[in-house]
């Protein structure tokens, strides 16, 4: 070691500060509607197409140092990806799946889907890099490409055991191996030919964990309190046993109002539900992408990500009533709301030497995202 | 002076600040750390369709990753003069390329469309194992059933089998069917898969000649003849595969939904309408009056009429989702035989011991 290491690392001439900007322009109204329609009337299929062109949208909205991003993609890509997983991966097992059903070995069926569930759990890892690898072969800035470099296997393992891991524990596991997740993607996540780094540890996720868990904890209590409390004030076993008794007549019957009426109340359960432990979650979520940002680094770049909690709720709540109020046309706009809530919140402080990146040498695969696709697991 | 125009060269991140000229035969790009080089017009492509008062980004099809960037308004004019097709608008090659993708498209969709709906359930249910349609028959008459019980009245089964082998007497290449009665209120009747027919208490109460159960039996062997509940069950399954492939379990899952009952509905109306023929040719063979099955048609869209009087806005839309077509237009399609040709199917004894078949029950037996 010499005695330059301990001066402070000063910018070279090469080196340049970064400042991401989201900067709106229109033109997405219009798209929004487009997409909408063409989707309808194509039942579903320019849906491909409809995403690429909301990504061009947006990405070109995101200006770093000035000059725009840049989304390379195209419909036909995503399209054939699909196609190709559908055919390979769908059709086969639902052929066989529904093949041993009428044949009349129901529980071969059943023991297949069961087995059928694990290999589609088993490749969700797959889906999610892969669909990361193909953005981000797709952002151009600067005319430079970005890349993922690493095995969509292994990280699929590494996701398989993470949510096998996090039944045994309870979630407690969670933390530690969302950071391994973290770590591997992004190590593996290049910028032309300059790779990300991600340094850190996982503890101080623990002290949010906990208070989110035993939150969650308390709020399954309280639920619990209220359904026991409604139980009795419909009368204990015999009111319910009444209740289900002249339901199901109605069910039997078909009664519309009463078909609609069980419709509905099923689906504000769940909201409410979901509403409940959303709410409660996204403060770890905050807190996780607080630290994952701060951990992340690039060239003599550091992240900061000012995420909380309230600000998370807040975006998602927004883009559900968003979609709901216009029965889905405005989708692009949640599109535009998340990135544009990141680059807002993003800063980044140190350099980067930026005219020494050069272009990527990963090879640009011709077909995205089918297995995304299949998942539909989204949400960009 | 900074200069109005910015080269990326697809190699490297770094900006160059470059002159451009235009040549006659494409843009010659020169600066100090590059090499110079000549973008020819028709390689040319816009990054996003210019605009005025935005940069122009173009970039080379023939160079990956390279761009070139334009800010000056006098520039941006005189290379969209130079190459027209950057301003976006019909460009033939383009649109041509577009049209047979979309012709491609569409056609490989119809294509699906019709062997997954049509072609291969009518296929399947064809070649499919009689073992198969045994075990699909048990499982959709057990559902259908629920845990009603078996009409097992001994004369009361004689007389049934005596109505059915009259009826199957009148098809030239009669299917293999089992029948049995269920003690169930509800006035129906059914045809499964594996050449089972159920019929229920209902309708043998509702009904006032042999002629009428003959009908409704002629009817269901038609579906039986034509395998239309298999077919049916296949075709769920494939619509189901196609509302996922459509759809990719997203939001368009719902919609997808509805129309592929109203596709599955228009094709049970067409099996409705076969089924019909067949009563009716094979009636005329056996010599067994459809003015029976037309008199229960008859009762029957009274009974509709009394229910919709009855009920509200929703029910009468619902009742467009129809399994059935319009009664009316069944009945007109049907044709009595001419007085005096028709034969009696059961004896007044043989009828009165079908109508109490319901008199002794047992748990269903299969057979």
């Amino acid at each position: 070691m010499t005695d330059t290491t301990f001066s402070a690392p000063s910018q070279p001439s090469g080196g340049e500060t970064i400042t991401i900007t989201y900067e709106e322009k229109p033109g997405l109204g219009w798209l929004s509607i487009k997409n909408w329609l063409l989707s309808i009337l194509t039942l579903g299929i320019y849906r491909f197409w409809a995403k690429t062109d909301v990504r061009k949208h947006v990405w070109s909205s995101v200006h770093v140092n000035g000059e725009p991003l840049e989304y390379t993609g195209r419909g036909i890509e995503l399209f054939l990806g699909a196609v190709v997983i559908f055919f390979i991966v769908f059709l086969p097992f639902a052929v066989l799946v529904n093949g041993l059903q009428l044949a009349g070995y129901p529980m071969a069926a059943l023991s297949f889907q069961f087995l059928l569930m694990f290999v589609f759990l088993a490749l969700y890892g797959m889906a999610v890099y892969r669909a990361r690898r193909y953005r981000l072969s797709r952002t151009v800035w600067r005319g430079i490409r970005g890349g993922l470099t690493g095995s969509s296997f292994k990280y699929s393992m590494l996701y398989f055991g993470t949510i096998l891991l996090s039944g045994v524990t309870m979630g407690w596991s969670n933390p530690a191996m969302n950071l391994e997740l973290q770590e591997r993607i992004t190590r593996e996540m290049k910028f032309g030919d300059a790779p990300f780094e991600f340094r850190g540890r996982a503890g101080p996720l623990y002290a949010r964990y906990a208070a989110c868990w035993f939150g969650s904890i308390v709020a399954y209590i309280i639920i619990a309190i209220i359904g026991v409390s409604v139980f009795f004030a419909l009368g204990g076993t015999e009111g319910f046993q009444e209740f289900f008794k002249s339901f199901d007549k109605k069910m039997n019957d078909a009664d519309p109002t009463a078909v609609i009426a069980f419709i509905l109340t099923i689906f504000v359960v769940i909201g409410v539900f979901s509403a409940i432990f959303g709410v409660i979650w996204s403060f770890y979520k905050a807190r996780e992408m607080v630290l994952f940002a701060q951990y992340t680094s690039f060239d003599n770049a550091h992240f900061r990500l000012n995420a909380t909690g309230w600000s998370l709720v807040g975006l998602w709540f927004g883009n559900l009533l968003l979609v709901i109020f216009t029965l889905g046309i405005a989708a692009p706009f949640t599109v535009q709301r998340m990135v544009k809530y990141f680059v807002d919140r993003l800063e980044v402080v140190g350099w980067v030497n930026v005219g020494q990146i050069m272009q990527s040498q990963q090879a640009l695969e011709s077909r995205g995202e089918g297995l995304m696709d299949a998942f539909d697991i989204d949400g960009i | 002076m900074a200069s109005s125009v910015q080269y990326f060269d697809g190699k490297s991140a770094s900006i160059h600040d470059v002159r451009i000229e235009m040549a006659h035969d494409g843009i010659k790009i020169v600066g100090s750390n590059i090499q110079s080089t000549v973008w020819p017009y028709r390689d040319l492509d816009a990054v996003e369709t210019p605009h005025a008062n935005r940069p122009m980004r173009l970039l080379n099809v023939k160079v990956h990753g390279a761009r070139l960037i334009i800010q000056s308004e006098q520039h941006k004019n005189r290379i969209l003069e130079l190459a027209p097709h950057l301003s976006g608008g019909l460009n033939l090659k383009r649109s041509g390329k577009f049209i047979a993708w979309t012709a491609a498209i569409l056609v490989g969709v119809f294509i699906l469309f019709y062997s997954i709906l049509s072609l291969a359930p009518q296929t399947i249910a064809k070649i499919m194992p009689d073992t198969w349609r045994e075990n699909m028959g048990r499982q959709t008459e057990q559902s259908l059933v629920k845990n009603a019980r078996q009409c097992t009245n001994p004369a009361g089964q004689k007389a049934l089998l005596k109505l059915a082998g009259k009826v199957a007497a009148g098809s030239d290449n009669p299917p293999d069917f089992s029948v049995r009665v269920y003690n169930m209120k509800l006035m129906n009747a059914f045809a499964v898969p594996g050449g089972r027919m159920v019929l229920t208490r209902g309708l043998l109460k509702a009904a006032d000649t042999p002629d009428e159960i003959a009908g409704v039996f002629a009817h269901e062997l038609g579906h039986v003849f034509h395998r239309h509940s298999e077919v049916a069950l296949v075709r769920i399954l494939g619509l189901q595969l196609l509302i996922g492939m459509f759809t990719g379990g997203g939001d368009g899952q719902t919609i997808g939904e509805v129309a592929g009952l109203a596709t599955i509905l228009s094709y049970s109306r067409d099996a409705e309408r076969q089924a019909d023929l067949f009563a009716q040719t094979t009636m005329e063979k056996a010599k067994i009056d459809p003015a029976g099955l037309i008199a229960f048609f008859g009762r029957v869209k009274k009974l509709e009429e009394k229910a919709k009087s009855k009920s509200g806005t929703l029910s009468k839309v619902m009742s467009l989702l129809s399994t059935h077509p319009g009664t009316q237009d069944r009945i007109k399609k049907l044709k009595a035989l001419p007085k005096g040709q028709a034969v009696e199917i059961l004896t007044p004894l043989e009828w009165k011991a079908l109508k109490n078949i319901c008199d002794e029950t047992s748990k269903p037996t299969d057979t």
